[in-house]
């Protein structure tokens, strides 16, 4: 039995696990609005003119893309296409927590392609590299990954090299191309104004928002973390003699600790180095595919064409707009015509403020921890967890309205506190301060 | 090896300050004493929950720790509290030993020993304490030294599995691992060869051991339950390792680290070896306090992979094996011991009782019986010698039934049902940390007033108060 195809099946199988998905990840709300990012704007102009069936099936066959790069990169190494379909389960394993509408999958095609260039060694593949970076530091928050990727390779030919050679100044000028597209932004406005995320480091802060591995019962995005962690603990990735497979798989696992929405990225980029290392170890002789990248993706430019039509045309014809979860507490304030300062008990609820464009509305804290003030999160961790001088600091903020679950502490707290449910929807509640009402 | 032993050495000295000082700073010594008093009174273990709660009286319990809490009963109320914490100490340093003779059996040299033996002992930073897990990681260490010699002596892992299950429900872990283990040998040997035989031997006679326990059957019974258990989202040692922790950022991480970067398995078809690292990473994974056990089991692993790259000629090693530099290496860490156990004992976190001990003697000391809630439900162990102070959940926190979970959770996080629990099971008494939640909503609440306030606790009762019955 042939395993060709194995990868492509396991591609496919994400693309419509994306779409039976059916939502849209809350950050994609603060995404569509963050002025430096060319993609939500390219997002919303989609979402209206063709509707939301097809800006899923279009995510969705931006993951199967990445997840057929990465199978690709695999396969470049030598390894089977045994191997390449075992690389494409880990990452859809890792990336089932994250299967929503956001511009995510734009990061994750990019991060792919990149790591596939960064695996040759030629001034093509230096430009493209390049120009992937910008197109992603364009499009999406998450272009800083690009520039920290060039980076370690970099590092890693220096050390291999041991001397300033071609190969090391070909990585050189990779790293410093992407590092400058990353980091300047190349429109919008201050550079500090910049968020979707920074790898998401951001989350380590106090009060920001923070999605861990492992807690809770055991998911499958937790299971592919721990099998491609087990599989290379197995057979090591050393075995192949790349230090930039190390510090790239290093780097992400850390990163994938740190937060569990850096997770997609530690499985594209590390399941082709752990699958390698497995391939390395029972395949004696390493076979590169005979076709040619442009064929590949012509097949798969038809194939997504055709997911991508016969999903819209079984969708309803409407431009349909995604409704956050928490948008039925908040709708209520964007519709009263007076001035709100929302706090919301976990920041991610916020991020449907941003929906709106309801400037009436202004939350402490959402996703974006990182560009938010040193204050906001004191008092987002303050009130969260009904610490110090919660209550003169909600005061102090001038915050009029919260949002919770229905078993939060605050719920008891407050509505002992002169507060009032305004509006409950499903678990969540909408406590307003009776006096500013 | 000696490397190693200072590594040890300086490790030891940190174990033994933190047990030293450890009476006031763990409740759960509170329930354990008094488990153990009522065992050496009564000749027998107690099987079910006594009136001393009043949410689940008559509750079916397997405590587990009997042999453990014999120990604290034994030495807390004569003033010998130091030989059982100085034991435990040494359990600690056991078990860093052993692991470390175990990477040096397996011919790891001298940098990769010390190193991965250091990192073994930050692992275990987290979670060490006057505790009975302490004596299951000395087991454990011993089991698999055992499993790694491969001599006939290694059937002593069933006495030390059977002596394991009496101390701590962990043991259960052993026939898993020693199964694992046989399976892997099976896999290497591909015949069923005498070392294949007797390891399965080995994984049935470990099997059996664990139910040479008073409790017989229930105890994998009540280990397998507690695995899906409510009470383990309340429990902070069961929550899954963050990097935030030193002792898995610092400890356990780098040896998965490493065992990811040189291959633990598969460059010397060491399927045993393989499945342990596999098995070990998952559970430490899920819990903080698997990471020990995580690290004991692949540390010497790590360390004779690590042993290839820096190999024993190596001048790194060769500098290490210099007269003198030993010399300053195990003077340098007999002063770091020194001054571990200088500052531990100094600091104010040690010096002092961190419980509240004081609320809950002033309670019991006021008339009538009450009904007593805790915030921290390790608090209420302090309270079962008392008689006239009945508990809502305490420490032993195992038999209580998922309802009762349930309840305390809701007023511990104050869910907008937190009266209605404490109407319902009439609570007259709860003990809150001052200025937590609980506390603040008790402060607004009508039919509550303080009775009891400290810099760290307050207690609230009911202003009417109706009298239980004890």
């Amino acid at each position: 039995m042939t395993a060709r195809f194995s990868a492509a099946i396991v591609a496919f199988a994400v693309a419509t696990a994306f779409v039976a998905a059916g939502g849209a990840l809350p950050e994609f709300f603060v995404q569509l609005r963050d002025p430096n990012l060319l993609g939500g704007t390219l997002w919303e102009w989609i979402l209206r003119t063709f509707g939301f069936a097809f800006v899923i099936g279009l995510c969705a066959a931006l993951t199967a893309a990445a997840v057929l790069l990465a199978a690709w990169r695999t396969r470049l190494r030598g390894a089977s296409d045994w191997h390449c379909g075992l690389a494409a389960i880990f990452i859809a394993l890792c990336l089932t927590g994250r299967l929503g509408v956001s511009l995510d999958p734009i990061g994750w095609v990019c991060a792919a392609a990149i790591c596939l260039l960064l695996d040759r060694d030629d001034n093509w593949s230096v430009a493209a590299i390049v120009a992937i970076g910008a197109l992603w530091s364009l499009l999406q928050g998450g272009a800083t990954l690009g520039a920290l990727l060039t980076i370690l390779a970099t590092c890693a030919a220096l050390i291999e090299s041991r001397r300033f050679d071609a190969r090391v100044s070909r990585k050189l000028i990779a790293a410093a191309g992407c590092t400058i597209v990353a980091l300047a932004q190349l429109h919008g406005n201050v550079w500090g104004g910049y968020g979707a995320h920074a790898l998401y480091l951001d989350s380590l802060l106090s009060g920001a928002q923070r999605d861990r591995l492992w807690v809770g019962s055991i998911s499958a995005q937790d299971v592919g973390f721990a099998a491609i962690v087990v599989v290379a603990g197995w057979y090591g990735i050393r075995r192949r003699g790349h230090l930039t497979d190390a510090f790239t798989f290093f780097a992400l696992f850390a990163l994938a600790l740190v937060d569990a929405r850096n997770l997609p990225y530690f499985g594209l980029l590390g399941a082709p180095i752990v699958a390698d290392a497995v391939a390395s170890y029972y395949v004696e002789r390493r076979t590169v595919p005979a076709g040619k990248l442009p064929g590949y993706a012509i097949a798969f430019a038809a194939a997504a064409c055709a997911f991508v039509a016969a999903l819209t045309a079984f969708e309803p014809k409407t431009v349909q707009w995604p409704r956050p979860d928490s948008a039925p507490l908040l709708a209520m304030l964007w519709h009263d015509g007076a001035r709100h300062r929302v706090l919301c008990i976990q920041p991610r609820s916020c991020d449907a403020a941003s929906y709106e464009r309801a400037t009436q509305v202004a939350v402490v804290l959402d996703d974006r921890g990182g560009i938010a003030t040193m204050r906001a999160r004191r008092i987002e961790r303050d009130v969260a967890n009904a610490l110090g001088s919660w209550r003169s600091e909600l005061r102090a903020a001038g915050v009029d309205a919260i949002v919770a679950k229905e078993d939060d502490p605050i719920v008891s707290l407050l509505d002992a506190a002169h507060w009032q449910r305004a509006r409950t929807c499903a678990d969540g509640v909408l406590l307003q301060r009776i006096a500013l009402r | 090896m000696r490397i190693a032993l200072a590594v040890v050495a300086i490790f030891a000295a940190r174990f033994a300050a933190l047990a030293w000082h450890y009476r006031g700073q763990d409740a759960d010594l509170a329930w354990q004493q008094w488990l153990g008093s009522r065992i050496l009174v009564l000749h027998h273990i107690p099987m079910r929950l006594g009136l001393e709660t009043f949410t689940a009286t008559g509750a079916h319990w397997i405590a587990q720790e009997w042999a453990f809490s014999v120990a604290v009963a034994a030495t807390l109320p004569s003033a010998r509290f130091y030989v059982l914490a100085l034991v435990t100490a040494a359990a600690g340093a056991l078990a860093l030993f052993v692991t470390a003779w175990r990477a040096h059996r397996r011919g790891a040299s001298t940098f990769a020993t010390a190193f991965t033996t250091a990192l073994v002992g930050f692992a275990m930073m987290q979670s060490f304490g006057v505790r009975a897990q302490i004596f299951g990681w000395a087991l454990l260490a011993l089991i698999v030294l055992l499993l790694d010699m491969e001599s006939s002596i290694v059937f002593l892992v069933i006495p030390l599995t059977a002596l394991w299950a009496n101390l701590h429900a962990s043991a259960l872990i052993v026939p898993a691992l020693v199964g694992l283990w046989a399976l892997g040998t099976t896999i290497e040997d591909r015949h069923w060869t005498p070392r294949v035989e007797r390891n399965f031997i080995l994984t049935l006679g470990t099997t059996l051991a664990v139910l040479l326990t008073p409790f017989s059957w229930q105890l994998p019974v009540y280990a397998i339950g507690l695995q899906t258990s409510a009470i383990r989202g309340s429990i902070s040692e069961w929550q899954p390792p963050d990097l935030s922790l030193p002792a898995f950022s610092g400890g356990l991480l780098p040896l998965i680290a490493l065992g990811c970067y040189f291959g633990i398995a598969a460059p010397r078809e060491r399927w045993r070896d393989g499945m342990l690292f596999a098995a070990c990473t998952l559970l430490a994974f899920t819990a903080i306090r698997h990471m020990p056990i995580c690290a004991l089991v692949i540390a010497p692993m790590v360390a004779q992979r690590l042993s290839n790259a820096i190999p024993q000629h190596a001048r790194l090693n060769v500098v290490l094996a210099e007269r003198f530099s030993e010399f300053l290496i195990l003077s340098s860490s007999a002063i770091a011991a020194i001054l571990i156990v200088v500052t531990l004992s100094q600091a104010p976190a040690m010096a002092h009782s961190t419980l509240p001990q004081r609320a809950i003697s002033t309670l019991a000391a006021a008339p009538g019986v009450h009904k007593l809630y805790c915030e921290d439900f390790a608090w209420c162990s302090m309270a079962l010698p008392e008689k006239n102070l009945r508990v809502f959940l305490d420490g032993r926190c195992d038999p209580f039934p998922p309802a009762v979970w349930r309840a305390y959770l809701d007023v511990e996080r104050v869910t907008p049902r937190w009266s209605g629990v404490l109407d319902a099971y009439s609570v007259d008494a709860v003990l809150a940390k001052a200025g937590r939640p609980l506390a603040q909503v008790l402060a607004l609440r009508s039919g509550w007033r303080v009775f009891y306030r400290d810099a760290g606790y307050v207690v609230y009762t009911r202003e009417t108060r109706s009298t239980a019955q004890r």
